[in-house]
């Protein structure tokens, strides 16, 4: 497989998108570990959606779809984060009321905009060789500021998504890293959308997680491992799609699902 | 407030929109105490608890500690809490022991700026919580009775004068309940900690608390354990009469 990459990686585009997918697979899994360690897994999929409402409003009003899915996602998840904190309303309706709100605004931007159905598409199911030179860039910065924010924060988000009233009582700023933490997590999406898709989604931020939980270690090791899984999944996928014509994105999660078949295998009789 | 008292709580009261839970509490808490907070379902136990530790702010009344009003994390105050349902809500987390016990660091550390020897005080809390060698143990893979200890671990690694535990024991079998408490005694003679828990069982709290605050929206009972065999008082506290089978543990 390694000589069938270095054969790839003679077109441009492929390069973009195996250092897109390498990105994307290094960040996801890091927010979907945090989002699985709150119950709060479906959000990924909710704020995915939603993020088509900043991509469909982008490109009718034709700036990057990038930052309308950033401004979206980001603002959409700080908002339902407060609302699950006010614990007068069930996460889960929180959930529904905003991923049917979202998926109703994008249907009204994408029935105003003549001739955007194409391109929006590449959003909902993924297209990532089509990441541009400059699109490459944002996820190169935006991915490391994610990285390194995540790296160093990571026992405090640990804490904060297990046990929020030891957080408060032991004098964190639970508001301000739950936003941060939001805010990370937008912008995660946004990156992922053009790789894996809006409908795909939770797949490369929530499987690659469980997989990781089946082998029964603690958090950094399951945070390692959650990152391994993405890691190869994503690199076998693009390069499997290329040379049997297939999506990516489709062909990333089936190797996901495969992957967390057999570590729940090993589990099962190892475990 | 008296030099012996860590915990004053003055003319108190909480609502739930309209429906007190909390009507005039007044009760001092003394430096070194080992104290049963009990009651029935709805009492207001909990939600003392969730006040003493700042998580819900009461509608009237204070909460002072030794030091001042509320110096959560000043030195002479400090407070570990052990939260309800450890046996059901934690049994999946990816967490080792370690991650635990550290996880009752972070919250005060600066990032760029760790705690110094914070290894070993991390390794100091699980020893003396007779978890030694369970270290790199997953916490769902833990009996009962072994989860409580880490969670305590995770309070004594930040040095509380005070261990606040909710509910402790649903969930964990009965051997493992009797040894528990008599580490939670030793914390509390050795170490001189003041132990505050919350329990809804009448033999528990009599048997192993020296001293009992019985709440039911306002203090019904403030005194010694023994006095909680009483049917008189029992009744009391429920607000209704109970016949009292007492099993032998």
């Amino acid at each position: 497989m390694i000589a069938d990459i270095f054969e790839i990686l003679q077109y441009d585009f492929m390069v973009r998108a195996f250092l897109a997918g390498v990105i994307v697979s290094l960040i996801a899994p890091l927010m979907g570990f945090f989002l699985v360690i709150r119950k709060f897994s479906l959000m990924v999929d909710t704020l995915a959606h939603i993020s088509l409402v900043g991509v469909a409003g982008s490109l009718l009003f034709q700036f990057n779809p990038l930052f309308g899915a950033m401004l979206v996602s980001v603002g959409a998840g700080i908002a339902m984060d407060r609302l699950r904190s006010l614990k007068n309303i069930f996460s889960d309706t929180v959930m529904a009321i905003f991923m049917s709100g979202g998926l109703a605004l994008t249907l009204i931007l994408f029935s105003l905009g003549n001739g955007i159905g194409v391109n929006m598409l590449n959003y909902l199911f993924g297209s990532i060789t089509t990441i541009t030179q400059s699109e490459i860039l944002l996820f190169v910065i935006l991915g490391i500021i994610v990285l390194i924010t995540v790296f160093l924060l990571r026992k405090k988000l640990f804490l904060i998504s297990y046990d929020e009233d030891l957080a408060v009582i032991n004098g964190m700023n639970t508001k301000l890293y739950n936003a941060l933490f939001m805010l990370l997590v937008g912008v995660t999406i946004s990156l992922a959308i053009k790789a894996i898709g809006a409908l795909l989604m939770g797949a490369l931020m929530i499987i690659p997680v469980a997989s990781a939980m089946q082998l029964g270690y603690g958090m950094n090791k399951t945070l390692l491992y959650s990152i391994i899984f993405s890691l190869t999944s994503v690199i076998a996928g693009i390069t499997f799609s290329f040379y049997l014509d297939l999506p990516s994105s489709a062909v990333i999660v089936i190797l996901l699902l495969i992957t967390f078949l057999a570590s729940a295998f090993i589990h099962r009789n190892h475990g | 407030m008296k030099n012996d008292v860590i915990i004053s709580i003055k003319n108190l009261s909480f609502s739930y929109n309209s429906n007190k839970v909390l009507d005039d509490i007044n009760i001092d808490i003394e430096r070194g105490a080992y104290l049963g907070l009990i009651g029935p379902n709805g009492g207001g136990k909990s939600t003392l608890l969730k006040i003493i530790l700042g998580l819900l702010k009461p509608d009237s009344g204070r909460v002072e500690f030794a030091g001042g009003v509320n110096p959560r994390c000043s030195d002479d105050c400090r407070i570990g809490y052990v939260p309800q349902r450890i046996s059901q809500d934690y049994q999946d987390l990816p967490a080792t022991v370690f991650d635990i016990v550290e996880s009752g660091l972070v919250a005060k550390e600066e990032i760029f700026k760790l705690q110094k020897n914070r290894n070993e005080v991390i390794n100091d809390a699980i020893k003396l919580a007779g978890l030694k060698g369970l270290e790199n143990k997953l916490i769902g893979e833990l009996s009962g009775g072994q989860r409580q200890k880490a969670f305590v671990a995770r309070a004594l690694a930040s040095h509380p004068q005070i261990l606040i535990l909710d509910e402790p024991f649903v969930g964990v079998d009965l051997s493992s309940q009797d040894e528990f408490y008599k580490f939670l005694r030793k914390l509390n003679i050795e170490k001189g900690l003041t132990i505050i828990f919350v329990s809804h069982d009448i033999d528990i709290i009599s048997a192993q608390a020296k001293q009992i605050i019985a709440l039911n929206r306002k203090i019904v009972y403030t005194g010694k354990a023994e006095k909680m065999n009483e049917k008189e008082l029992v009744d009391n506290i429920y607000g209704q009469k109970f016949t009292h089978i007492h099993h032998d543990r």
